[in-house]
């Protein structure tokens, strides 16, 4: 038996016992006092399948599927968009960089949950906040990333381009933003990841539709079967996103591999 | 050539202003104060708070719970990872076969374990500190396990020539690998389980720094909201640049030629 097939054989029976712990844990004598193994609290694969099949076909799941990824989206045109262009700002203009730098810093170490109220208050429980939430983490993801990237450009390409009579704008279009787009694309699935966890989270704390929010009315509603549900979602999202995230990071800056990025 | 940046950039008095211009628009600017309050209303409210406030705790308790079951979470968290990241990179089989199911659970957005484990563990210190030490763990786990799976390889055979077992390579080897990509993920693992912590007190907790400042939003106090948000922000930032510190005072006593200079 070859290594590979007894990797997958093990993968399945990991799955099915874990799947029939999930599912007849609690009638194991003695294990339905403990509450990760009450139905009531996890639920059970059948009901989990069933929570599915009821939030898709009669409840409208997939506009809130949509929506989150929608807002997604959206956070990361906004915020690697803006990302790139301070990157890029902050690295041709000295003064701004050192400037904004403490203040910068402080943003992205501190907390981000704790803007999550502010939006809520300023903006209510619709689209846009989310948005902002989400773009708030993919904005200091691209930043730093990009400007690092920067940062660490070769002395000597900078040169040779002076050398071959290219002013700023030469520096900036041959040498910089390719560097920087390369960057860019290494950080880009991570920020993917983040948009998501940052919407979903805005949707968490106070949004009127979202996956998010369909978890948050499950929960209020003591149907386990509905968080679940959600939990499995979106696990399946996150998983894919971040999939794609980096097909798309491998499609489209061939030249990284060359840069070593 | 452009010029380097000069030292003599008045950077700092500069940022000074901007702090200060920044506080006294706050108080006498055109802010809206349903959102951001004013320091002269924010001042006496942390004096009340700081000492315990009708129905609630004093606000120094807060800050220990939510400290407490954040570093309790953390060091949970760290050891766990830390352990089972070594063994899974000493154990192919055992890596390769939970690989689907680690991966699966660490693509779930964290905030999502939230309800789960308030289902599960209820809404008190308990459930912080496993959902804190949950993020913490997965972010330690993934880094150590992939520092200690591509260990020096001639290393490795250097254990096996000598004649020892796979517990000589985790304890000489793969454990000092794991500890260079540990230490690297420490500052990110610190933000996470002060992240992990709030998020659990954000649905309903009893008491913490986050249900103070999700009971504040709820009821609409910015007062109670910025003092919370702004002490959670502070606890985070000197939290993380301690912890960056140790990173630096530890990294060159590390064996170079196991751990690795890894710092992205």
């Amino acid at each position: 038996m070859t290594d590979k097939l007894r990797v997958r054989i093990l993968q399945v029976l990991i799955g099915v016992v874990l799947l029939a712990v999930w599912e007849f844990g609690s009638r194991i004598p003695g294990m339905a006092k403990f509450p990760l193994f009450d139905p009531f609290v996890v639920s059970s694969p059948i009901q989990v399948a069933q929570a599915l099949q009821r939030l898709f076909f009669q409840e409208n799941f997939g506009k809130h599927v949509l929506l989150t990824l929608a807002a997604t989206g959206a956070a990361l045109a906004v915020g690697i968009a803006l990302g790139f262009v301070m990157a890029f700002v902050s690295f041709n203009t000295p003064l701004i960089r050192r400037l904004t730098e403490p203040f910068l810093q402080f943003f992205n170490t501190m907390p981000r949950v704790v803007i999550a109220p502010y939006l809520l208050m300023a903006f209510g429980t619709g689209f846009m906040p989310r948005v902002l939430m989400a773009t708030s983490f993919i904005f200091f993801l691209v930043y730093f990333n990009v400007l690092y990237g920067l940062s660490r450009m070769q002395p000597a390409h900078r040169r040779q381009v002076r050398v071959l009579s290219g002013g700023r704008l030469d520096e900036l279009f041959t040498l910089q933003i390719p560097i920087g787009f390369a960057w860019m694309i290494r950080a880009f699935p991570h920020a993917v990841a983040y948009g998501f966890v940052g919407t979903v989270f805005q949707e968490f704390v106070g949004g009127d539709s979202g996956v998010g929010s369909v978890m948050i009315y499950g929960l209020n509603a003591l149907n386990s079967a509905t968080v679940m549900a959600t939990v499995v979602t979106l696990s399946f999202l996150g998983w894919a996103l971040f999939w794609l995230g980096s097909r798309v990071g491998e499609a489209f800056a061939p030249w990284r591999r060359e840069l070593g990025v | 050539m452009k010029k380097t940046p000069s030292p003599k950039l008045p950077v700092l008095p500069l940022q000074l202003l901007i702090i200060l211009l920044v506080g006294l628009y706050w108080q006498y600017g055109l802010v809206d104060t349903h959102l951001f309050s004013r320091p002269s209303l924010i001042e006496p409210r942390l004096v009340e708070l700081w000492n315990g406030a009708v129905g609630l705790p004093p606000l120094w308790r807060q800050v220990a719970e939510t400290l407490g079951a954040t570093i309790a979470g953390l060091a949970a968290g760290i050891l766990l990872g830390f352990l089972l990241g070594v063994v899974f990179a000493e154990f192919p089989l055992l890596r390769d076969a939970s690989a689907p199911y680690l991966n699966a659970i660490n693509a779930v957005p964290r905030v999502a374990w939230v309800p789960v484990l308030t289902m599960v563990f209820g809404f008190g210190l308990l459930t912080k500190v496993i959902m804190s030490g949950l993020i913490v763990f997965l972010v330690v786990f993934f880094n150590v396990l992939d520092a200690a799976t591509h260990a020096p390889p001639l290393l490795l055979r250097n254990v096996v020539v000598l004649g020892g077992g796979r517990w000589a390579s985790m304890r000489d080897v793969r454990m000092w690998a794991g500890l260079g990509a540990l230490l690297a993920s420490l500052p990110s693992a610190v933000a996470l389980a002060l992240v992990g912590v709030v998020f659990a007190e954000s649905l309903a907790a009893e008491s913490g720094l986050g249900a103070l400042m999700f009971n504040a939003m709820h009821t609409g106090d910015a007062r109670d909201l910025m003092i919370s948000a702004t002490l959670l922000a502070l606890i985070g930032v000197v939290m993380t640049g301690s912890v960056q510190f140790l990173q630096r005072l530890l990294a060159a006593r590390l064996p170079p030629d196991i751990a690795g200079d890894r710092h992205d």
